[in-house]
């Protein structure tokens, strides 16, 4: 019993991180406010109204919220057996790549066969998209980080490049676009998906022997190998896993809003996804208020600049401060627990 | 004579335990104090308090009668040296450069090589070390780079020296160097604190002996002759019964449970770590491995349970190869490990019993389904194993980190144990436990034996090898130096001169 109560003040101090981290970069942002004479009290509230002030208003919310969650249970999923999955952006860019040459080249099949072709063809994009910075990793000793935004990069030019000048770049149109997909989901089809997911993922974590596997092997490699665990197989399929969920994230955006490819549609993503995942601390209920903080400032960016003169770049700054706050940590439950253990010695 | 130090009634509180509790102990000039206590006795706060390590919550140090108050650098001024049982060194540096380390001789800023050069050489000839100053250490043996850090206390002037268990890792040979060393030390006039679990050592080296348990001083300042190693086993451990437990059955038939056929290992350097061995291990039997640390034990270890891949060589277990299976094939053949490693190998030590029990063994019909685990029947698993193996404070959903040495050793054995292996490979199982938990550990092996597991015992104890092990074999530079099968007729120094590479076979 006791020891329950001290698990219950462990997760406690470990959102309270979260927490104050939050507050801190409000709090800064505030400040920045009053620096451009503006009160923070109204653009925070300008934030509040236009994130929750209308049913619009929180449907965009909750889209955005599922955008973020997804890309930060894709960036956990890798971190928790230590793969730093920074090339999510690449991820998003190979996924819809993926979708709308499949939708191109099927022309004339079913439509329901063509959705499908198109989710899984994501899915793979995505996989092996994550998979190639893991594989360095894994395999080489090559930095993953490094290989991940060089890989960011250079997902972000094919794609200009394939939008502007190939068979799926849109005709007439003075932007760089893609063609229209005729492919749809409906934007609820897609809320119902976003929730069994974040279901699927806890369950699949918690409860299953390839969550037990990764769970174990992001706290230590070295136990799981000795144990018969080939950590290096369970550390790919992460990767995979994260790939998937990426991909899972731009059929949302691809099939429910944009129908198209825009220029540079994922810049920023990967960014929101990680720090949704360090706001959470990476439990999958963290990891949705995380998502749904930000979701909120995305979709309240707009009434800020209608109601009041401060520029949306505030929401940009805070998210940043957040980022920052949310890596240190305040009250360290670990060495707490350390602390302890030196005593017990 | 007035004492160096005197420590009085040091207290030192953490939250919850006491772990000093009025402690006092003195010291003088030539004088070698042995300090014994079972782990967790307070012992090593109380050296951390004097090398300035820790700030005591209460009591008095007492330098040259004067009171002091310090840090780690006061300690050092002072003249307060520590030799750590795990040595702070850097082998890439030379000897020279791992002495003056910290703290070295200047001339103007720059430093000044020459005078600290003839000062080490001077020190190193004075403990019949042959090597030259500028010699990397790597290429030094343990009980060499000993003494280098014996020499880095002693360079910077240090007269008190505490020595926390430093024959941990020496050969009987190189141990009782030491211990002349620290004679030598003493007619000096240096006075040395000397902490160690093996008795016999403290009724060798102490000049007066001070026992701790839980925080306290029980028995103060025994002189030499007044007490056996009984007696300070006694006191150490209060009450309880102090006979470690033996190996009362010795011998087993011949049928060969593992075989090890002309093993090789290379290492990344293309040094060869493992040198054509081979042995068998026989059905209930214990084989003791034997050797100074570093003579291919870890390696044979790793390539047995497949963590390393050998070079060349074949390990067949009841009739089946699996000199090229994976880890889980090899688990699934029967092989069990206990690592010597417990902190990172053994355990994951910020998961949960559950999570430790059935990790590698999910797939058991017991823990799951093939996909989703069963987690209730899980928990009655490790309900039933904290009963059986006693394993105190494990309580549902702590961290087994947080445990003590001994019952996260417990959790090892447990896991092991309990999916019956036919080979169990016990890589120093006892190190650093506690009499109560060394003995839990030895009946343990000794079951297991019983029951007709093949049990490979590696240890560096040859204490423990001698009482547990049916047939021993040492090991020297990746090879079998010698095989003892007559154990009760065998010294320890017999068994010494093959570890230190000479002597034959009894």
């Amino acid at each position: 019993m006791k020891d329950k109560t001290s698990n219950l003040i462990r997760n406690l101090i470990n959102s309270s991180n979260s927490i104050v981290a939050v507050l801190i970069a409000f709090l800064i942002g505030g400040f920045m406010v009053l620096l451009v004479g503006e009160s923070p009290i109204n653009a925070y509230s300008a934030i509040l109204k236009g994130a929750f002030g209308s049913p619009t208003a929180i449907r965009n919310t909750v889209r955005f919220a599922i955008q973020v969650m997804l890309m930060a249970y894709s960036f956990s999923v890798c971190n928790r057996c230590g793969y730093f999955n920074i090339s999510q952006e690449a991820q998003l860019y190979t996924s819809a790549l993926a979708m709308v040459f499949v939708s191109f080249w099927t022309e004339g099949l079913p439509g329901p066969l063509r959705l499908v072709l198109m989710i899984l063809a994501a899915a793979a994009a995505g996989a092996l998209t994550c998979l190639i910075p893991a594989v360095a990793k894994f395999k080489l000793g090559v930095n993953e980080v490094v290989v991940g935004v060089m890989l960011n990069y250079l997902t972000k030019f094919i794609c200009q490049h394939l939008i502007a000048f190939s068979p799926i770049a849109a005709k007439r149109t003075s932007s760089i676009v893609s063609i229209e997909i005729p492919e749809h989901i409906p934007v609820p089809v897609i809320t119902v998906g976003a929730v069994l997911i974040v279901i699927a993922y806890a369950f699949i974590l918690r409860s299953t022997i390839p969550g037990h596997r990764l769970t174990v092997t992001g706290k230590n490699k070295q136990f799981a190998q000795a144990s018969g665990i080939d950590a290096t197989k369970v550390l790919l399929m992460a990767a995979v896993t994260g790939g998937v969920l990426s991909a899972l994230c731009c059929m949302g955006e691809i099939l429910g809003y944009f129908h198209m490819i825009y220029n540079e549609f994922a810049a920023g993503m990967g960014t929101d996804g990680m720090t949704a995942a360090f706001i959470g601390n990476n439990t999958p209920i963290g990891m949705m208020f995380g998502s749904l903080l930000l979701g909120a400032l995305k979709s309240g960016s707009v009434l800020l600049s209608v109601l009041t003169e401060v520029p949306t770049e505030l929401i940009d700054c805070v998210q940043g401060l957040i980022m920052f706050f949310a890596t240190i940590k305040f009250f360290n439950a670990a060495q707490i627990d350390l602390k302890r253990r030196r005593v017990v010695e | 004579m007035e004492p160096i130090v005197q420590l009085k009634e040091i207290v030192k509180k953490f939250p919850g335990v006491l772990a000093n509790d009025h402690v006092s102990l003195d010291l003088y000039p030539g004088e070698c104090h042995a300090l014994v206590g079972e782990n967790g006795a307070g012992k090593s706060t109380l050296m951390k308090i004097l090398y300035g390590a820790y700030t005591a919550d209460g009591g008095q140090i007492l330098i040259d009668g004067k009171v002091h108050s310090y840090n780690v650098q006061g300690a050092r001024d002072l003249g307060i040296g520590m030799v750590y049982q795990n040595f702070m060194q850097v082998p890439e540096l030379s000897i020279l450069e791992n002495v003056i380390l910290g703290d070295p001789p200047k001339k103007g800023i720059a430093i000044d090589y020459k005078q600290a050069k003839e000062k080490v050489s001077v020190l190193l000839r004075r403990f019949g070390l042959k090597a030259d100053p500028d010699q990397p250490l790597k290429y030094l043996s343990v009980g060499e780079r000993q003494k280098v850090e014996i020499i880095k206390v002693l360079f910077f002037g240090a007269r008190i020296l505490i020595l926390d268990e430093p024959t941990a890792v020496l050969t009987p040979q190189e141990s009782e160097e030491l211990f002349r060393i620290i004679d030598d030390l003493k007619a000096d006039g240096d006075a040395i604190v000397f902490i160690s679990h093996k008795l016999r050592e403290v009724v060798r080296v102490g000049d007066r002996i001070t026992v701790m348990r839980n925080g306290r001083v029980v028995q103060e300042g025994w002189m030499r002759g007044d007490a056996n190693e009984t007696d300070i086993a006694r006191a150490m451990i209060g009450k309880r019964d102090v006979d470690l437990i033996q190996n009362e059955n010795r011998g087993t038939d011949v049928e060969p449970i593992l075989e090890v056929r002309n093993l090789w290992y290379f290492d990344e350097l293309g040094i060869a770590k493992l040198k054509d061995l081979s042995l068998k291990v026989n059905k209930g039997e214990i084989l003791g491995v034997g050797g100074v640390e570093g003579n291919g034990q870890t390696e044979l270890i790793n390539t047995l349970i497949g963590l390393l891949k050998q070079s060349h060589g074949e390990i067949i277990i009841d009739g089946e190869d699996v000199s090229r299976a994976s880890v889980s094939k090899r688990r699934a053949a029967g092989i069990g490990f206990i690592s010597e490693d417990r902190m990172t190998v053994g355990l994951v030590l910020n998961g949960t019993i559950e999570d430790n029990v059935i990790s590698g063994n999910e797939y058991n019909k017991a823990f799951s389904n093939g996909v989703v685990l069963n987690k209730d029947s899980i928990s009655a698993y490790c309900e039933d194993l904290i009963d059986r193996y006693s394993i105190f404070g494990m309580t549902k959903g702590k961290e087994v980190g947080q445990l003590s040495g001994g019952n996260m050793q417990k959790i090892v054995l447990a896991r092991e144990i309990e999916r019956g292996p036919k080979v169990l490979i016990a890589a120093q199982p006892t190190r650093g436990l506690d009499i109560g938990a060394t003995n839990f550990v030895r009946e343990k092996l000794l079951e297991e034996k019983e029951k007709g597991t093949a049990v490979i015992l590696v240890s560096a104890d040859l204490e423990e090898l001698m009482s547990l092990s049916d047939r021993m074999v040492i090991f020297y530079e990746g090879q079998i130096q010698g095989e003892v099968t007559d154990i009760a007729h065998t010294t320890e120094e017999e068994i010494g001169l093959l570890m230190g590479g000479a002597g034959s076979e009894r």
